[in-house]
């Protein structure tokens, strides 16, 4: 029974093979367009909230100079070689307002090329971190000793260690996805800082004087205490360490980057909206095409028997079977180029972007197509209604006219 | 033999026909489209140092001349039984242009560098292409019977 079914509904389509084709492509393009601007929009988002996490501090205190670099560490997770004095955190912390201090200092490219070095190497103190430990995934019991380290996500290690300037550390804990460069760290504690510089300068890695001296920060991050003033506490900080640094806020570079982040969700959402206007309009030229050439066909099958609602559930299965596998065709084009690019989509737009996960697109996926079917059906509701409505006679006789 | 017969034999000879040359023509694109993405389109990274993305573009340089020469062989060749095993092994250079980056000769890894970034989701998209072009014309003249064109 089903399959006479569906071998009715193949050998429907088939005998309207023109319009079917035209039928799918327009649902594949409307379903690539929906599939592909939610994923990007969903991955921008994803990697927007990681944002908000990961600017974990009110301050932050980079050297004179390298205020954009340190920006573009926070919203890319690009770091910059960008120091001064090892003794700047020591110098605020006592300063009257502020409740957290930590510091971290960044190894760039400590090879000359990417693959060799193939990680940027960051210490920092765990016993006063609060920006590196809400990103570690998987606790470690002990002490972050000076063999050991904590990788990014997308570090790929050997029976849990990892070889760095001839080497072997052990990988104690990964952190979890960012989706920026981040992801490809290493974390050290400053513990462990002048022996890898050795190793490194043993291996005739790359090093600047100032890397080589080792008594560096490149950042100092610090949270207030509740009813300070930031202009305040940064003025006090002037005045204990000099004026060797420039001031970034994580918080109103999340402010700025929301807004582009608006900006361009809107003008994805004004493309599939626009588009999809569009496509609906194509979808329902065809179908009044598809289904009006059908009267006489309708007619006939009455005239045999069959009752209207029969007639209707075979037109709309038929359009339905077509636009389901025209929206399959275009959510897997939309998933074989969104999906693999989202790194690349990502850097193009300066911003964070997470892609989705398997089970993510998957819904994706179902999601988009039952919505292409309905508007597919929706497209194509009068028609049936007309065609199956004209009384067989009628339809026949316009015929023989 | 009736007309009938005669007239759906020419008909079936026509778009196995064509069916040849587009898709010899598809296997030509794409074994170029190989060639250009680590060269040209989406380049690999550039250093004076050979590293693994080096190694990996070579490779698809020599894996995309086989699709290409493949290609044009297939053109060649009414026997559709040959053009089948053609098919077949495209479909095994197609897994071959996905497990050069993936698995064989590997790239950077880091994932912001150009070819993680670039050349390795544009050799994904057109080697499953190869495989979904080798593996439905496979299906294709499988399905057709044995008449050549």
């Amino acid at each position: 029974m089903i399959k006479t079914k569906i071998r009715s509904i193949l050998s429907g389509i088939r005998s309207r093979i023109f319009y079917s084709t035209c039928l799918v492509i327009t649902t594949a393009v409307l379903s690539f367009m929906l599939f592909s601007g939610s994923i990007i929009k969903s991955s921008l988002d994803k990697g927007m909230d990681n944002m908000d996490r990961r600017l974990g501090s009110d301050i932050m205190l980079v050297p004179k100079g390298s205020r954009e670099e340190a920006e573009n560490l926070l919203l890319e997770g690009q770091r910059g070689t960008f120091y001064f004095d090892g003794s700047v955190d020591d110098k605020v912390k006592d300063i009257e307002g502020i409740s957290e201090v930590t510091s971290q200092c960044f190894l760039k490219s400590l090879s000359a090329d990417c693959c060799s070095s193939e990680v940027e190497l960051v210490f920092y103190d765990p016993d006063t971190d609060f920006v590196v430990g809400p990103w570690i995934e998987t606790n470690y019991k002990s002490d972050l000793k000076k063999d050991n380290v904590i990788v990014g996500s997308d570090i790929v290690t050997e029976n849990g260690t990892i070889k760095l300037f001839g080497k072997d550390y052990e990988v104690v804990s990964q952190m979890a996805k960012t989706g920026t460069a981040l992801d490809s760290s290493v974390y050290f504690s400053d513990d462990s800082m002048a022996s890898v510089i050795a190793d490194a300068e043993e291996k005739n890695s790359f090093l600047t004087e100032e890397q080589k001296d080792g008594d560096i920060l490149s950042s100092v991050f610090i949270n207030l205490k509740d009813g300070y003033n930031e202009d305040d506490v940064i003025r006090e900080c002037h005045a204990k360490a000099g004026d060797i640094f420039d001031v970034v806020y994580p918080k109103q570079l999340n402010e700025s980057l929301s807004d582009n982040l608006l900006r361009i969700t809107d003008i994805v959402g004004a493309v599939v909206l626009i588009g999809g206007i569009l496509l609906f309009g194509i979808l329902v030229l065809i179908n009044s095409v598809i289904i009006e050439s059908r009267k006489q066909e309708v007619a006939l099958l009455r005239v045999l028997g069959n009752s209207k609602s029969k007639m209707a559930l075979m037109l709309i299965s038929e359009t339905g079977a077509v636009s389901l596998f025209g929206s399959l065709v275009g959510c897997l084009l939309g998933a074989l180029i969104v999906i693999p690019f989202g790194r690349y989509i990502g850097m193009s737009l300066s911003m964070p972007y997470l892609g989705p996960s398997f089970i993510g697109a998957s819904v994706q996926v179902i999601v988009i197509m039952a919505i292409v079917f309905l508007v597919a059906l929706v497209s194509s509701i009068l028609f049936v209604f007309h065609v199956t409505g004209i009384e067989p006679y009628l339809a026949l006789k316009k015929e023989a006219e | 033999m009736t007309s009938n017969t005669i007239f759906n034999n020419l008909k079936l000879r026509k778009t196995l026909m064509k069916n040849r040359f587009i898709v010899a023509a598809l296997f030509l694109l794409a074994g170029l489209l190989v060639i250009l993405i680590p060269t040209v389109l989406f380049p690999v990274c550039e250093s004076e140092m050979k590293m693994a993305c080096y190694y990996t573009k070579q490779a698809e340089i020599g894996v995309g001349a086989v699709i290409l020469l493949l290609g044009i062989v297939s053109a060649l060749f009414s026997d559709k039984k040959i053009r089948a095993g053609i098919s077949i092994a495209q479909f095994f250079n197609g897994a071959l242009v996905l497990a050069l980056p993936l698995k064989l000769t590997g790239l950077c890894k880091m994932s912001d560098m150009a070819c993680k970034a670039k050349t390795q989701p544009a050799l994904i998209v057109i080697s499953v292409l190869v495989l979904v072009i080798a593996g439905v014309n496979f299906g294709y003249l499988a399905a057709t019977g044995n008449k050549d064109d």
